[in-house]
């Protein structure tokens, strides 16, 4: 019986290896960009856990998450150290790291921080950062770096590096008189981590002295910079752990009225809750260009299997008086799309988990981390629906021809 | 074999096209059925063969009443019991014609046990009965119409049914093959001792059928 229905395919297989190959491909586009955003959202949201709320300069919620956490975008303002020494000494904080951005290296992200960051930052579920070789900051013009950038850039240990000021690609000028050293490497962890350079705040206050509104006025060395007090004036942004979680709500509101400089604290999942939002209109367009080229696909199908029906019917008053029964030949109609759109659907997944393990350790050097996993509940769902649709186009010339062969008994008339 | 009294059947929305009182074929028996075309040959076919059910009377094949069957035990019993051949058409083109011959094997299970032995060589020892010297590999697209109704005889003989029914089996056929064909085909179901019930308009082809009957007598339609 089988062997029946496949013959048939086979007879037509220069047009139906075409829809074939249209049909696995839409599948892949579909699971594609459905994958594509789950692995955003996933990376998006294992970059940063275990803090409970970000510190910076007033903004909207998604600005300050994106510039903080991801290094996307620039701070409008920064805030005072004064006010983040004052907010990390409150009783209710654990922990807190300082955040201070606006240098770059070779387009890579330059992070002032202090040891704290390494100690507890955690990301994914609440992994810490390890490192790779060498250590944590020693002197203030130790760098620390993220996997790939000292993979990208080839650096290892003890190697000097020139931190640029801006964030930009093509960097207008360089902090050349104070030369970073490398004193520590970090695993990878396939989050922005990866992508930036760590230095201690006093390092950033060292190459920022002689600095106003972002132009050089006078050299300095680094042995004149050290004899200098070197706590920053101001940082972007903070991470602050809580003892108990259940006092974030407070706190935020407190960091919200704060009266010295207008402040803002953030949930980093309503953050992120936020955001989604904000993307998921382009995400729902990808959804429906690419249910859309599903559906064309299936068209073709259709069209195809509409092409042959008077052919059809002249073999199906022939199974008839061999016996076949309606049901039967109703079956074998029917299995035939059902064949095509479930080849459609095994080989598009198979193309996507192709493509994922080809593209996994590409798109984890761009920071986006994905294991290619079994296929989640959702895209099981979305196979389903994909076959289901299959199964209703399929149903459409089945049923026709079905009709007809009843009407035709042994004779087929047109 | 078939026995019909009062049969009446209808095509819907249309006038009777069946109203025979009574015809019977005996087990064996090689019947040649004449009529015009459109005087309801093929109709009566079907019925014999349960595609079909009569409206009112009795239609008996094989000792069974077919309106008393389900549906898809009339299709069993087409399966079971009746070989096919068709006006054209007969072949599955995109079929190899070894696998054409087998088809009705795949349908039925009675046609399945009556050829245990080696399928091919069956249909090896078939087309050689038909003097058909053909690649069974080959699609049967390949085959010329007069091939074409050749290998419809063989699988209608594949699995041995008592009755075979061939309905204008040679109108497709060129004028001096018809009758070769008739032999043939006549010749092979005495062999089996099979009933034989063929339809067709043209009465010059029916010289070695021991019965030669009239749609138009038998039939109480009157036909423009
Ligand atoms: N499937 C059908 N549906 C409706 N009417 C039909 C069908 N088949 C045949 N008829 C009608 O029944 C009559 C007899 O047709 P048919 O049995 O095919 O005649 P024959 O085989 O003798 O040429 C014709 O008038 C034809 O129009
Ligand atoms: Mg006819």
């Amino acid at each position: 019986m089988f062997r029946l229905i496949f013959q048939s395919l086979m007879n037509r297989k220069n047009v139906l290896i075409l829809i074939y190959i249209s049909l696995s491909l839409s599948v892949f586009l579909f699971l594609g960009v459905q994958r594509t955003k789950d692995i955003s959202r996933n990376s998006f949201s294992r970059t940063i856990s275990g803090t409970d709320l970000i510190i910076g300069a007033r903004t909207g919620q998604v600005n300050l998450i994106l510039y903080s956490v991801f290094h996307m975008g620039n701070a409008v303002n920064n805030m005072g150290y004064d006010s983040y020494e004052k907010l990390a000494n409150r009783d209710e904080v654990a922990w807190s790291i300082p955040i201070s951005l606006g240098d770059s290296h070779k387009g890579f992200r330059v992070v002032g921080t202090n040891r704290d960051y390494f100690r507890f930052f955690t990301y994914g579920r609440n992994e810490a950062l390890n490192f790779e070789k060498g250590e944590e900051f020693g002197d203030p013009f130790s760098v620390v770096l993220g996997s790939s950038v000292a993979m990208a850039l080839g650096y290892s240990i003890d190697d000097s590096i020139i931190v640029s000021h801006g964030a930009g690609k093509i960097s207008l000028s360089d902090h050349d008189t104070m030369p970073f050293h490398v004193s520590g490497i970090l695993e990878q962890t396939g989050t922005p981590v990866d992508k930036s350079l760590f230095v201690p705040l006093q390092g950033i206050s060292a190459i920022h002295i002689g600095w106003s509104t972002g132009m050089q006025t006078r050299k300095v060395t680094a042995q004149q910079a050290m004899a200098v007090d070197l706590t920053p004036e101001s940082i972007t942004s903070a991470y602050i752990g809580l003892r108990n979680r259940s006092a974030a709500f407070r706190i935020q509101r407190e960091v919200n009225q704060f009266e010295d400089e207008p402040l803002m604290a953030i949930l980093p999942g309503a953050a992120l809750f936020e955001l989604w939002g904000l993307m998921s209109t382009m995400e729902k367009a990808l959804t429906f260009i690419s249910s859309a080229v599903v559906l064309i696909g299936m068209i073709s199908l259709l069209s195809a299997q509409l092409a042959v029906l008077d052919q059809r019917r002249r073999e199906m008053a022939l199974f008839r008086s061999l016996g076949a029964t309606p049901g039967r030949l109703f079956f074998m109609l029917f299995s035939e799309s059902l064949m095509m759109t479930g080849a459609g659907c095994i080989t598009g997944l198979s193309l996507l988990y192709a493509v994922q393990f080809g593209a996994a350790e590409i798109l984890k050097k761009w920071g986006f981390f994905m294991e290619p996993t079994v296929p989640s509940s959702k895209e099981w769902l979305l196979l389903g629906i994909t076959l289901a649709a299959g199964i209703l186009i399929g149903l459409f010339p089945a049923i026709i021809t079905y009709k007809k062969t009843l009407s035709d008994g042994m004779s087929v008339r047109s | 074999m078939i026995h019909l009294e009062n049969a009446v059947f209808a095509w819907p929305n249309d006038d009777a096209v069946i109203r025979m009182n009574d015809f019977s074929v005996g087990r064996g028996e090689k019947v040649f059925l004449k009529g015009r075309s459109g005087s309801g040959k093929t109709t009566l076919l079907s019925l014999i063969s349960g595609i079909q059910t009569l409206q009112s009377g009795f239609l008996e094949v094989r000792g069974e009443e077919l309106k008393k069957m389900p549906p898809h035990k009339r299709d069993v019993f087409r399966g079971d019991h009746v070989g096919y051949i068709f006006q054209q058409f007969n072949l599955i083109p995109w079929l190899s014609i070894e696998d054409n011959i087998l088809s009705p094997l795949l349908f039925s299970k009675i046609k399945r046990k009556r050829e245990k032995g080696n399928h091919r060589e069956r249909v090896i020892e078939l087309l050689e009965d038909l003097s058909l010297q053909i690649d069974i590999r080959k699609p049967a697209r390949n085959l010329s119409i007069g091939q074409q109704q050749r290998v419809a005889v063989a699988r209608a003989l594949m699995g041995n049914p008592e009755l075979i029914i061939a309905d204008e089996p040679t109108s497709a056929l060129d004028e001096d093959r018809r009758k070769d064909f008739m032999d043939l085909l006549f010749g092979e179901c005495e062999k089996r001792s099979s009933t034989l019930l063929v339809v067709s308009h043209d009465s010059l082809l029916a010289s070695q059928f021991e019965r030669i009957e009239d749609l138009n007598d038998l039939n109480g339609v009157e036909h423009v």
